[in-house]
């Protein structure tokens, strides 16, 4: 989510430069008397005294702002997972961190070093790691106990800055 | 961790996404009456605009001022994405009064990089620093290997590297960044 917000923020920045650029050009450029370099506003201007509030452009337009405006909105608040993930640091002046995608790896590979289990996958967040696992036996019998003990395990001994819920699905399926 | 360019985009992109979002629904709103039919029927730029424009010359020399002013926001905006706040040196003594020492930002990444990737279980290092010269903060990124016992690299950290860190570069709080990369863990195959 970052990257899409870097390439919206720069999307946007760009067009407002290029519209603020045009606007003042289009004033210098009629304050001296010459014609249009882009925008013919005296055109637009007279078209825009014929037309009133309910016509069919100017809500286009209008539903088009409010879509924008709702799509930035909803990029700015979107939150994105943590890139680290805090580790306890004896030392306070050293912040101790995991990178999270290593981290998802790692726990994935600690659930697929269990006998029974298939493949996995794992995604951490802010204060719980999921788990989804798939195994081919018919009868998984304790397998997530399993699953979840090493992950947990694992996890504590790697003494996370603030405690993690772990959770865990097994999903089977026919070889 | 957020970045401050990543905090900058969200704060701007809401504030441009929440100014398109009221224009476009008043906008609605005046064309669906809620503002009174003569309002809805009026043109989208009345005469008394038309005349208020004409009337005051510098209406549109203030409109030039303020998008000169939004222009170059949207110009250090843009600088901004790609800005980092990489150090090339940095200054050793925080007194410059009688002169100034420097060190070469890379003199002591090689040195950390090199002392950490000794390391048993590391697979490599890199270290950067960031900040300003007088006021920085080393970023030390650590891959570690299957055969890592994570905590025993933990502890070799903070015994040795920043131990040493504090004594080469003669400051007693260096703020340092240490970020893990774990090994993704030997797929066992029992069929």
């Amino acid at each position: 989510m970052r990257a899409a917000n870097r390439i919206v923020a720069t999307m946007v920045a760009l067009i407002l430069l290029a519209a603020c650029v045009i606007t003042v050009v289009e004033i210098v450029l009629a304050a001296l008397g010459k014609s249009p370099w882009i925008v013919q506003h005296v055109a637009i201007a007279d078209d825009l005294h014929q037309r009133t509030w309910r016509d069919g452009w100017v809500r286009v337009v209008a539903v088009g702002a409010l879509v924008a405006g709702f799509v930035l909105l909803l990029v700015a608040f979107k939150r994105s997972p943590p890139i680290d993930i805090a580790l306890q640091s004896d030392d306070p002046g050293v912040v101790l961190t995991v990178t999270r995608k290593s981290l998802e790896s790692h726990v994935a590979g600690l659930a697929e070093a269990e006998t029974g289990v298939d493949s996995s996958s794992a995604r951490a967040r802010q204060g719980r790691v999921d788990v989804s696992a798939s195994t081919t036996l018919r009868d998984p019998g304790d397998l997530k106990e399993r699953v979840q003990r090493s992950v947990a395990d694992h996890l504590e001994s790697l003494r996370l800055a603030q405690p993690v819920k772990t959770t865990v699905s097994i999903r089977s399926r026919e070889s | 961790m957020i970045s401050r360019i990543d905090r900058a985009n969200r704060a701007l992109l809401a504030i441009v996404g929440l100014i398109l979002l009221v224009l476009g629904a008043l906008v609605l709103a005046l064309g669906w009456s809620v503002f009174g039919s003569d309002e809805a029927d009026g043109p989208v730029i009345p005469a008394r605009m038309t005349t208020f424009i004409r009337d005051n010359p510098w209406y549109w020399w203030a409109v030039a001022a303020a998008c000169v002013v939004i222009g170059l926001l949207m110009l250090r905006w843009l600088v901004g994405q790609v800005h980092t706040s990489r150090l090339s040196e940095l200054a050793v003594e925080p007194d410059r009064s009688d002169g100034e020492t420097v060190l070469e930002a890379g003199a002591i990444s090689d040195a950390v990089e090199h002392e950490v990737e000794t390391m048993s279980g590391v697979r490599g290092a890199s270290m950067q620093l960031l900040g300003q010269r007088s006021k920085h903060r080393h970023k030390l990124t650590v891959l570690l290997d299957e055969r890592a016992d994570i905590n025993a690299v933990r502890s070799r950290l903070s015994r040795q590297t920043v131990p040493n860190l504090r004594r080469a570069l003669d400051f007693d709080d260096p703020q340092l960044d240490i970020r893990l990369g774990l090994p993704a863990r030997r797929r066992r195959r029992v069929r």
